[in-house]
C-alpha cells in the first residue's frame, strides 16, 4: 500500500521535472540564440534601408537649379536600431553606419552630382538630422548638421 | 492494482511526451515561418540607392552626359566610356556598375548579372544637320522661315553674276550686309528659342539653287536609362 501512494507522488515529480526541463531548455534556445539572432537581422535590415534613405535624402538636397542658394532638408532617422543609438558619419566618400553592436553596420559610396564638393558631417540617431546644402560660385557643400530634437 | 498503477503512471507520461512533440513541432514552425519573413525582407537597399543616386546624378544638369535636366546629349553618350565611370565616381569602386540606354551598352566595370538595376526614362536629344534650298525664282526679296528651331545657320550664296545679295536679315535683324554682293559659305549665330525667319535683299533675280540654307534642329527621342549596380 505505502508502494501505491508512492507512485503518485513520484509519477507527478516526474512529469513536473521533465515540464520543468522542456520550458528551461526551450526558453535558453529562444532568448539565447534565436532571439538575439533574429533582432540582428532584422537591425541589419534596419541599417542597411536607413543608409538607403539618406542616400537618397543626399540626392534630393542637392539643389539643381543655380537659383537655389542653399537648401535645408530634414531626415527622420530611426532614432534606436536594436535598442541602442548609433552614428551615421561620411568616410572616404562613403555614408557609413556604426552601430555599438558589432554585427549590425553599413557602408554605402556617395554618388552626387560633380558641383558637389564635399560631403561632411556626421550624426547621433537621437538628435535632430538635418542636411544642408550650400552653394558658393560653382560647387555646392553638402554638410550632415544637427539640432536639438 | 500494482500493475494497473504503473500503466496509468505510464499513460500520463504518454500524453505527456505527446504534448511536449507538439508544443516543439508548433515552436519549430513557428521559427521556420520567422525565418521565411526574414528571407522575404532582405534586399539590398543600399545597392537600389547607390543605382538610384548614379542614374540621378548621370542625367543631371551637372552631368557630363545631359544637356539639361533628364534629356541627355546623343553626341556625349557616344563618347561615354567605362573609364568615365571609374574616373568621375570614384565612390564606386569595388561595386561593379553597368550602364545601357535602351539595349545598348555605354559602360560596364564588371559583371552585374545579379545587382539591382534602375530605369529612369529620359530624352536623347541630337543635332542633326539639314538643308533646305527654297525654290526661288524672279526678282524680289525672298523670305524663307525655317521649319524647325536650330541654334545656328549655314547660309550658302552663289547668285549669278549679274544679280547682287546686299542683305540677310534674320527676323528682321541685319546679320550679313555687303552693298557690292554677297557669296560663299556665311555661319550665323541665331536664338535656339524662336523660329527663324530668313530675309534676303537681292537686286536682281535668283533662282533656286543660289541660296542653301543648312539648319541643325535638335531631335529628341526618349530611351530607357538602365543603370545595375553589383555591391
Amino acid at each position: 500500500m505505502a508502494d501505491r501512494a508512492v507512485s503518485a507522488v513520484v509519477g507527478k515529480a516526474l512529469e513536473a521535472s521533465i515540464v520543468i526541463i522542456y520550458i528551461g531548455l526551450l526558453t535558453t534556445t529562444l532568448y539565447a540564440g534565436v532571439l538575439p539572432e533574429y533582432r540582428t537581422a532584422a537591425a541589419t535590415e534596419v541599417a542597411d534601408r536607413t543608409v538607403a534613405d539618406v542616400s537618397g535624402d543626399l540626392q534630393t538636397a542637392v539643389p539643381s537649379s543655380t537659383a537655389t542658394n542653399r537648401t535645408e532638408h530634414q531626415v527622420d532617422l530611426p532614432a534606436t536600431i536594436r535598442g541602442e543609438t548609433y552614428w551615421i558619419r561620411v568616410q572616404n566618400g562613403a555614408l557609413v553606419l556604426e552601430h555599438p553592436h558589432s554585427d549590425v553596420g553599413e557602408r554605402a559610396p556617395i554618388v552626387l552630382p560633380r558641383s558637389v564638393t564635399s560631403v561632411e558631417g556626421e550624426w547621433r540617431s537621437d538628435e535632430q538630422t538635418v542636411i544642408t546644402a550650400e552653394r558658393s560660385d560653382d560647387t555646392i557643400e553638402v554638410r550632415l548638421e544637427t539640432g536639438e530634437r | 492494482m500494482r500493475g494497473d498503477s504503473s500503466a496509468r503512471g505510464q499513460a500520463n507520461l504518454v500524453a505527456l511526451a505527446v504534448a511536449v512533440v507538439v508544443l516543439t513541432a508548433a515552436l519549430g514552425v513557428g521559427l521556420a515561418i520567422a525565418d521565411g519573413a526574414f528571407g522575404d525582407a532582405e534586399r539590398d537597399a543600399t545597392e537600389r540607392a547607390t543605382a538610384a543616386s548614379l542614374a540621378e546624378t548621370l542625367v543631371h544638369p551637372d552631368s557630363s552626359l545631359s544637356a539639361r535636366h533628364n534629356v541627355l546629349n546623343a553626341s556625349a553618350v557616344a563618347q561615354f566610356e567605362s573609364w568615365d565611370l571609374d574616373n568621375r565616381h570614384t565612390a564606386l569602386e569595388g561595386h561593379d556598375v553597368t550602364v545601357r540606354l535602351d539595349d545598348e551598352t555605354l559602360a560596364t566595370t564588371g559583371d552585374t548579372t545579379a545587382g539591382t538595376t534602375i530605369r529612369r526614362i529620359v530624352l536623347v536629344e541630337e543635332r542633326q544637320s539639314a538643308t533646305r534650298t527654297p525654290g526661288l525664282s524672279g526678282t524680289g526679296n525672298p523670305a524663307v522661315t525655317l521649319p524647325r528651331r536650330t541654334d545656328r545657320v549655314v547660309l550658302t550664296l552663289d547668285p549669278d553674276d549679274d544679280t547682287t545679295v546686299s542683305t540677310v536679315r534674320i527676323d528682321e535683324r541685319v546679320e550679313l550686309h555687303n552693298d557690292s554682293g554677297l557669296a560663299g559659305e556665311h555661319e550665323i549665330a541665331v536664338s535656339p528659342l524662336e523660329t527663324a525667319t530668313l530675309g534676303i535683299e537681292a537686286n536682281g533675280e535668283l533662282s533656286e539653287g543660289d541660296v542653301r540654307i543648312e539648319y541643325f534642329p535638335v531631335r529628341t527621342r526618349s530611351a530607357v536609362l538602365e543603370v545595375t549596380v553589383d555591391a
